[in-house]
């Protein structure tokens, strides 16, 4: 959003732009998102890769840690249900992470800002598409708030600067 | 006979089943709860020798889930707890865990209406060092003092748990001492916002206040990792600091750790000294386990624990 960035009279301020943390497994969804690349499919530029061995991989602690630093979205994909190079490593994921998802929910986080799916290797217009879907989407929604009220300095580190 | 009489006919019952398995040589320790400062805390006790069972109490001051001790009382042998519904539910989550085998345990276990929260009663005026002992009358908590009898209501002074337990008899027990009353659980107590915003800010306020004491911690017997994350140096889950939002994060992986796995004691909110509503935050997880997966667990010894299996038909993201 070009024209957004200009403010009168003033230098160019850089817009929000949201940031999503994006988690695939090695074999399905990695390789997806670099078909996605080889075939010079273009998708918005919000997304920061994470690469691990297989969706089953994927601790809450990774997702709870992106919101806690600030991510506006956590994206997780890895291989199709049967797909999984581990056989069933994707299968504990789903359980895990759907379990997830309603407790982000619980915790105020709305479920617009996390996504859970499967992209096969095969599937880079599909990579391309829910990174395009997620990016607009939180556009509409703004940024993240934040999990915790703003930051105080420590009590002995106050005392320190007087 | 008097309420006070039905109580120490089931104490009498509980020493004496702990004594037989004693001298026996069937366990070689018992778990259970003495008298502790005042009448309503009891202090939980592990005995080893016949002639010490005489210490052994039981009222609605036994507010500890002693399943917190069993792993480590089962490395020494068998041994006999005298468990509430929700010590039991826990005991059965270690079997389902393979924490602990089942024969390792001598379950006494007792029908317990509901315990007393002294934080609650002092909340509700009571003083509690008046008091000279406390028994139910059905569902009812009585406390006795040099006055007289007081019931000043269930929901007043009851241990917040107690008011939402649904499993006032044991799931498991290897003898059954007293019978619970039908008591319906009491809902609308959940002091969680409705909404999402109002969630985030609730909790962001909540956790703020968070010292990191750990007891949450401590006292929960699902917590039996040998190396907790929030010690861990590497990975750095999360940072000792005690701010906003390494706090939240501590509390939000502690829940997911939790989630399938709670048995809902209420041991973490009773002990949290600055009264995080962390019994909600479970309560409202094990109810969405339950829902996606028809789990609820410490019921079934049988049961596979929630995350360590899988149907093809989970819930899912569309293929």
């Amino acid at each position: 959003m070009p024209e957004e960035n200009q403010i009168a009279g003033q230098e160019t301020v850089k817009a929000w732009e949201p940031r999503i943390l994006g988690i695939l497994c090695n074999w399905c969804s990695y390789a997806g998102a670099d078909l996605a690349g080889s075939a010079r499919l273009s998708y918005p530029a919000n997304v920061r890769i994470v690469r691990v061995p297989c969706s089953g991989r994927v601790d809450p602690s990774f997702v709870l840690r992106g919101f806690m630093r600030g991510f506006d979205g956590v994206l997780i994909s890895g291989c199709h249900p049967g797909d999984c190079h581990y056989a069933k490593g994707n299968y504990y994921a789903r359980r895990r992470l759907t379990v997830l998802k309603k407790y982000l929910v619980k915790m105020g986080i709305p479920e617009e800002r996390f996504q859970f799916q499967w992209v096969s290797a095969s599937e880079g217009g599909r990579w391309a598409e829910s990174v395009s879907e997620m990016t607009e989407r939180l556009r509409g929604l703004g940024p993240f708030q934040g999990v915790a009220l703003q930051d105080k300095p420590a009590p002995h580190r106050e005392a320190a600067a007087v | 006979m008097s309420v006070q009489a039905v109580l120490a006919n089931q104490l009498a019952e509980v020493r004496r089943e702990a004594r037989r398995v004693l001298e026996s040589g069937e366990v070689k320790t018992v778990l259970g709860y003495r008298a502790g400062p005042t009448a309503v805390r009891a202090m939980p006790a592990l005995i080893t020798r016949p002639e010490d069972t005489d210490l052994l109490v039981w009222s609605p001051a036994c507010a500890n889930n002693l399943g917190l001790y069993v792993r480590q009382a089962a490395l020494e042998g068998k041994v006999a707890v005298v468990a509430k519904g929700c010590d039991a539910r826990s005991i059965v989550m270690l079997i389902q865990e393979q924490q602990i085998p089942r024969e390792s345990v001598y379950i006494i276990g007792v029908a317990c209406p509901g315990v007393v929260d002294p934080d609650r009663l002092a909340d509700a005026g009571i003083r509690e060092e008046k008091l000279t002992g406390a028994s139910w009358d059905g569902a009812e908590i009585v406390l006795e003092s040099p006055e007289g009898e007081a019931r000043p209501g269930r929901e007043s002074i009851a241990k917040m748990a107690c008011l939402t337990c649904d499993v006032h008899t044991p799931p498991l027990y290897d003898i059954l001492i007293g019978e619970a009353p039908a008591i319906e659980p009491v809902d609308g107590l959940s002091p969680i916002p409705e909404g999402t915003e109002d969630r985030r800010a609730f909790w962001a306020k909540q956790f703020d206040r968070c010292v990191r004491c750990y007891a949450c911690r401590q006292v929960c017997p699902s917590c039996y990792c040998t190396v907790c994350f929030a010690d861990r140096a590497s990975p750095r889950i999360v940072s000792k600091r005690i701010r906003g939002q390494e706090n939240w994060m501590y509390h939000t992986v502690r829940a997911m750790h939790m989630a399938g796995r709670c048995v809902e004691c209420g041991e973490c909110e009773r002990v949290c000294p600055v009264g995080i509503p962390l019994l909600q935050m479970m309560r409202e997880l094990g109810a969405e386990v339950d829902e996606l997966f028809a789990f609820k667990p410490g019921m079934d010894p049988e049961a596979e624990p929630v995350f360590g299996v899988f149907k093809n038909e989970d819930e899912g993201p569309e293929p």
